[in-house]
């Protein structure tokens, strides 16, 4: 008895042995790798003279809400790269500076207050004040009237966010660049999605804007050429206070998808709250601006859920991720990070390889570098993504920057596992 | 056809711009002006209310909404209208001063209080017809045929309400005969003040309100004064319910053909009562 009893023992005691033997081979191997790990060198942070970046934004008109946030991602940007971080540009080779070639980055800001005119005259008062190059935050409207100065002054302009194709075409959009996907190539993928969801036909909610009719006139086009019919438009004008009348036209068409291109956020909060109160089945499907406005997420409440929308940020990306991180400790966990935020970190990061690329903002040879740029690591888009720029393409968007995610509990959290661009 | 919900609807905006056209009314009697003001004391109010309601309760939210908007009226009577009245500088120069008072009230709204639309919390979140019909929207009308109900039987058989009726319609009369002009006058914009932010606040519990919103408002809820006519209280109810339905209908039978519908079917509501009934639906009656 007591012979088997030993041997228990025993066994119990090689058990607890080879246990703690291998905790403690665990623990020593953590601390060897700590100890071993190559950490990333970081350069030191810029000094000396800076590159003064013009930054126009709105303050007080439509664009406010979008502009105010591209801000707040270049002004995290900017003291991210002025202290040595390099976020997507870590992986580009060659040698690593701070800021931009070790000088640090200085943002120069003026309000258009949502005035196209007043918009052209800031960006002269800006090229007056020798700024080396100029982002734009404002809407398209007044970045097409803005470009004029960049191109007479032959001055890099840059739009982060803007969609529109014709910012970068002619005579006029020779001096611009852009980085996210054009609305043609958004609608296009929305329009994949849609089909994807199993839906050959939809029904477009809209407000009565001039930049969303000219959304539609793109958007309606792409859904068809991908044989998804656009069964009706439906319109809430601004400012509306009730949808009853739209809601009983949805109601009366039964669309299988809808595509909602409401962008002011107190009508696109009323029309998710009603559609979904109404609960008609169909699903909804948006575009960039739904999930670039928090406004939206907050008043449209639990509505929001379960809407699918393209973004330029993916989870999966690690460079958005290093950039979402570094954005929580610069403006607090509660600050919602949006694909905006993004956009400022990829102008900035675009403009400071091209200025390293040329070793001089000088605008034709800053312009030159720009329009050679060829698989630059993106935080847009999937992981693996990358942006080229030529001479004929000042976009460098594909398809690939586009992310469909899926809202949940208030927010575009999660990836859409039906469909993604490939 | 569309079914009774959209018409529904349509009766819900319009009661809401009844109310404003009811505290239009309400001043007009009492300063022989109109108050651009009003669309900027129901903005205040309705932002105001959504906004303190997070921190305090509704009940204090809604009280502090409503003594708000009631200030703002009688500020802008007792600094901008009254001293320029005073002057007797011409209608012109006090419409255009009391029309910079909304901008202002309505840009303070915006950098005080909140320049990101907000959502009121709802009165009642009863629903019925599948979401069709809120508690909010029945709270809405009611309030809007009460408010003209009660003005109009106070105009009527009240003591104030007939002397403020009498000082609305002749004015020199009321002052040649003595009337207390300077107290129902503060009674009137006061009654304005309140009655515009009663409609605010029951708007922001119905659909999400920014500050830019004010603008729409104070432009129809003149105009729902405008069509239904002065010379009753009954006037701005009748001329918000048209404006109200009429706009859902257009919305219903060209709202897919035709950007901005809503505002060519109140163009041609505003046309058809000029031409037609320049004074207004209920027009005073003279005796000869």
């Amino acid at each position: 008895m007591s012979g088997t009893l030993t041997l228990q023992a025993r066994g119990r005691m090689r058990r607890t042995l080879a246990a703690v033997l291998l905790v403690a081979l665990a623990v020593c191997g953590v601390a060897v790798a700590k100890t071993t790990a190559k950490k990333p060198v970081r350069p030191a942070p810029a000094k000396g003279n800076p590159f003064k970046i013009g930054v126009i934004e709105d303050r007080s008109g439509p664009s406010k809400s979008f502009s105010q946030e591209t801000v707040k991602g270049l002004v995290v940007a900017a003291k991210g790269l002025n202290n040595g971080r390099l976020f997507n540009l870590a992986a580009v080779k060659g040698k690593k500076w701070s800021g931009i070639l070790g000088r640090p980055i200085q943002l120069v800001r003026v309000d258009s207050t949502g005035d196209a005119n007043l918009s052209l005259t800031q960006t002269r008062k800006l090229i007056s004040q020798h700024v080396d190059a100029i982002i734009s935050t404002v809407s398209s409207g007044e970045t097409l009237n803005d470009r004029v100065a960049c191109a007479e002054s032959k001055t890099v302009c840059i739009g982060p966010w803007h969609a529109l194709a014709s910012l970068t075409q002619g005579e006029g959009g020779q001096w611009m660049f852009t980085m996210a996907p054009t609305f043609q190539v958004q609608a296009g993928v929305v329009a994949r999605a849609i089909k994807a969801s199993g839906c050959d036909s939809v029904v477009i909610v809209q407000d009565d804007t001039a930049v969303t009719s000219l959304q539609v006139s793109i958007t309606a086009p792409s859904l068809e050429g991908a044989r998804v019919d656009v069964k009706d438009k439906v319109v809430i004008p601004s400012g509306s206070l009730d949808m009853s009348a739209q809601i009983a036209k949805l109601r009366q068409s039964r669309p299988c998808a809808v595509l909602d291109l409401v962008n002011p956020a107190n009508d696109n909060a009323t029309f998710l709250r009603s559609y979904d109160a109404a609960g008609i089945d169909g699903r909804v499907f948006g575009l960039g601006g739904i999930v670039s406005s928090p406004e939206v997420w907050k008043l449209a409440g639990k509505a929001i859920n379960g809407v699918v929308a393209v973004d330029v940020i993916s989870p999966n990306n690690p460079y958005a991720k290093e950039f979402k991180k570094y954005y929580a400790q610069q403006q607090g966990k509660s600050a919602p990070y949006l694909s905006v935020h993004v956009e400022g970190l990829s102008a900035l990061t675009f403009l400071k390889w091209g200025i390293e690329k040329a070793k001089t903002s000088n605008g034709p040879k800053l312009k030159a570098a720009l329009e050679t740029m060829t698989k630059i690591p993106s935080a847009v888009g999937h992981y693996g993504y990358t942006q080229t720029w030529t001479p004929t393409d000042h976009n460098g968007a594909t398809i690939r920057s586009i992310v469909v995610l899926e809202f949940a509990n208030g927010s575009p959290s999660k990836l859409w596992k039906t469909w993604q661009p490939q | 056809m569309p079914d009774f919900t959209v018409i529904w609807g349509g009766v819900t905006t319009g009661s809401f711009y009844a109310l404003l056209g009811l505290s239009y009314l309400l001043i007009l009697k009492g300063t022989r002006t109109l108050n651009f003001g009003v669309g900027g004391f129901a903005v205040f109010a309705a932002v105001g209310s959504a906004i303190w309601a997070e921190d305090t309760s509704r009940s204090v939210a809604l009280v502090a909404a409503l003594a708000a908007g009631c200030a703002l009226a009688l500020a802008s009577d007792t600094f901008v209208a009254r001293p320029i009245q005073a002057r007797d500088t011409g209608h012109y120069a006090v419409v255009i001063a009391l029309a910079a008072v909304f901008f202002v009230v309505v840009q303070i709204t915006g950098e005080w209080l909140s320049a990101a639309p907000v959502f009121g919390q709802p009165l009642s979140t009863a629903v019925w017809f599948e979401g069709r019909i809120t508690g909010q929207s029945v709270i809405l009308v009611a309030a809007a045929v009460l408010a003209t109900a009660a003005a109009s039987i106070w105009f009527r058989y009240g003591r104030r309400g007939r002397l403020l009726s009498a000082v609305g319609d002749e004015w020199q009369a009321a002052v040649l005969l003595c009337l207390p002009i300077g107290r129902l006058r503060i009674l009137a914009v006061a009654l304005g003040g309140i009655i515009a932010s009663v409609a605010g606040v029951l708007i922001s519990g119905q659909a999400p309100v920014n500050f830019q919103s004010g603008f729409s408002w104070a432009l129809v809820g003149l105009v729902a004064l405008m069509v239904g006519g002065s010379a009753s209280a009954w006037g701005p109810l009748v001329g918000g319910l048209i404006i109200g339905v009429s706009g859902t209908l257009g919305t219903w039978w060209l709202g897919s053909t035709l950007l901005g519908v809503r505002d060519y079917v109140l163009l041609a509501v505003v046309l058809l009562v000029f031409k037609f009934r320049p004074e207004g639906l209920f027009a005073k009656a003279i005796r000869v």
